[in-house]
């Protein structure tokens, strides 16, 4: 279970979000909110990329700030709108993300296999299409043994069939590994493909359970 | 002028020297600052005294326009100007008119020292140099609006992998350290050789007095503590590289002792010629613990300014102003007898704890 508390993000003293406490068990979360909410500044503090204050810390685990390596290993996070140097190719990634994430070689393939990656796994992202650069990211999200993935609009730019997979993916992860979720979307998160736990919107700089 | 010239100045050319500002800096400041202005007279007439040396400019030119070239074909793969593939639904004769001025403003610095060229030939009375000046001006200037004016009607053009890099990809994947080199090497190929030329030339230089005195290892200190500020823009980049670019970087669960020794690797990539420079000319009075000395001496100032950046988020200008004041600093340290490896020690130290202490609160602002 991730636990945030007192948590706040500022930027140059403009503060943008502020939660006292939230909890997120496993399962699926749905996190809601209009363009420039805040949605992308929570998750990539979450995903320890921005630095913010509070505590954030998994129930019996590590803390953000007190074990920063730790907590980043339980932690996986897509972006909106994937981009990394074009010279780099899916199998570049895969292979140094999955051994910072601890990823075996099987699973790195295997999440290349069923994302539907092998096509174009060696080739620089710079030929891919944002699709494919969507999927990459999205695989990537998946590697190692995350207790915690945030997904920044999954379902943009995505095929019917890869979004299938992802949904089924996710459902997997819960039930098996009891992972947590977080997951920002503007389009309808369809509860018979995929049940969520829990819907949040990012409001008046903080979050509100519906 | 018309809507679509002033849309194309702005995308193309204003950009273009707002992102090259540092690079024409460095070469105004190398031609300025080594020549006098009889030097860079007896060069032009150089020059033009044969068709067969006026290759140098011209391929000089040659690549100059190949930058350009490569500049624009970049800015069009960005999103937010993808809207100028509308220029092909423009009259023919607006695009070329379009293309064309924005190359002949690109082209500028070139121009002008083609003027310089031909008003050189004229004093001399050289008539084909002069006459070839123009001609290959106006052919590369012609050459790039061309271009130009493809791409504008080629949204379409796929991105062709050559069959080296794809025999690369297959067989290996590629080290952290080299993520940096190979982008830098793609994004800013001109200012890596700018700063290597500049920092080799002033090594080699001070090294080369050495001949002339038996100086003592000050000499040679101060040299790299200029060599050392020299580096500033490119551990910028670096650091730009680590948290803007692959920022992914920062939420990957790597130890600090593992992070340090990536960026470390890179940094030593990164001054492979300067290193290779002392070890190979190394004035021959001074003993192998200075060159050692020497090395960790430059390599630890690099390790202090890749430190320094994860105190605060800071422009290149406040960056290049902070270097000036410590390598002034330095070089009147160094004056004292100061020993090198005390430096050096003071420098990797106080890097890797402002490093340490600021990485997991820092926060990139991007200043583009």
């Amino acid at each position: 279970m991730l636990v945030i508390k007192n948590f706040s993000k500022s930027y140059a003293d403009q503060l943008i979000l502020a939660l006292s406490e939230v909890r997120f068990t496993q399962g699926v979360y749905w996190i809601k909110g209009q363009n420039g909410s805040g949605k992308t500044t929570l998750f990539k503090a979450l995903a320890g990329l921005h630095p913010c204050q509070g505590i954030i810390y998994f129930e019996g685990g590590p803390e953000l700030h007190q074990q920063p390596v730790a907590y980043r290993k339980k932690v996986n996070y897509s972006e909106a709108e994937p981009q990394y140097p074009g010279f780099l190719t899916p199998k570049d990634l895969f292979k140094f993300i999955g051994k910072a994430k601890g990823a075996s070689a099987i699973q790195q393939q295997s999440l290349a296999d069923v994302f539907g990656i092998a096509a174009y796994y060696e080739k620089p992202c710079e030929t891919h299409s944002s699709g494919m650069l969507k999927k990459v990211s999205l695989a990537l999200a998946f590697l190692g043994t995350p207790e915690l993935i945030i997904l920044d609009e999954p379902l943009i730019t995505l095929d019917e069939a890869a979004r299938t997979i992802l949904l089924q993916l996710m459902e997997e992860r819960v039930a098996k590994e009891g992972v947590t979720f977080l997951v920002s979307s503007h389009q309808v998160l369809e509860n018979a493909l995929l049940p969520v736990k829990g819907i949040y919107t990012v409001e008046n700089k903080t979050l509100i359970p519906e | 002028m018309k809507p679509e010239d002033i849309i194309v100045q702005r995308v193309f050319v204003r950009e273009y020297y707002r992102q090259n500002a540092s690079f024409f800096l460095l070469v105004i400041g190398l031609a300025g600052g080594f020549m006098r202005s009889q030097d860079h007279i007896a060069l032009a007439e150089f020059f033009v005294s044969s068709p067969l040396l006026l290759l140098i400019p011209f391929a000089l030119w040659m690549l100059y326009i190949l930058k350009v070239i490569t500049f624009n074909a970049e800015a069009l793969q960005k999103n937010e100007n993808k809207f100028l593939f509308e220029f092909a639904l423009l009259p023919k004769k607006d695009q070329w008119r379009a293309a064309l001025l924005t190359i002949f403003n690109q082209a500028a610095p070139a121009t002008i020292y083609g003027i310089f060229l031909m008003a050189m030939a004229a004093r001399h009375n050289f008539i084909t140099s002069a006459g070839l000046i123009v001609l290959v001006l106006l052919l590369l200037m012609l050459l790039g609006a061309a271009r130009l004016y493809y791409v504008l009607n080629h949204p379409d053009l796929e991105r062709k992998v050559s069959s080296i890099k794809r025999f690369f990809d297959r067989t290996f994947s590629k080290p952290y350290p080299i993520f940096f080199i190979e982008w830098f090497l793609r994004h800013q190929p001109l200012m890596l050789i700018g700063s290597k030329v500049f920092s080799g030339a002033l090594l080699l230089a001070v090294i080369y007095l050495y001949r002339a005195d038996a100086y003592d290892y000050r000499l040679l200190a101060m040299g790299l503590v200029i060599a050392a500020a020299a580096q500033a823009p490119l551990l910028l980049e670096l650091h730009r590289f680590e948290n803007f670019h692959f920022n992914l970087m920062r939420q990957l669960p790597l130890t600090f002792l593992k992070r340090l020794l990536y960026t470390i690797t890179t940094i030593l990539l990164l001054t492979l010629i300067e290193i290779g420079l002392l070890i190979t000319y190394f004035p021959a009075h001074l003993t192998i613990a200075v060159l050692l000395q020497s090395i960790l001496f430059f390599v630890s100032n690099l390790i202090f300014q890749q430190g320094l950046l994860y105190v605060k988020d800071r422009t290149q200008e406040q960056l290049t102003s902070f270097i000036f004041m410590q390598a002034m600093l330095l070089i009147v340290l160094v004056l004292f007898k100061i020993p090198l490896l005390l430096f050096a020690a003071f420098h990797t130290l106080a890097g890797i704890v402002m490093w340490l202490r600021n990485y997991y609160r820092f926060e990139y602002i991007n200043h583009d």
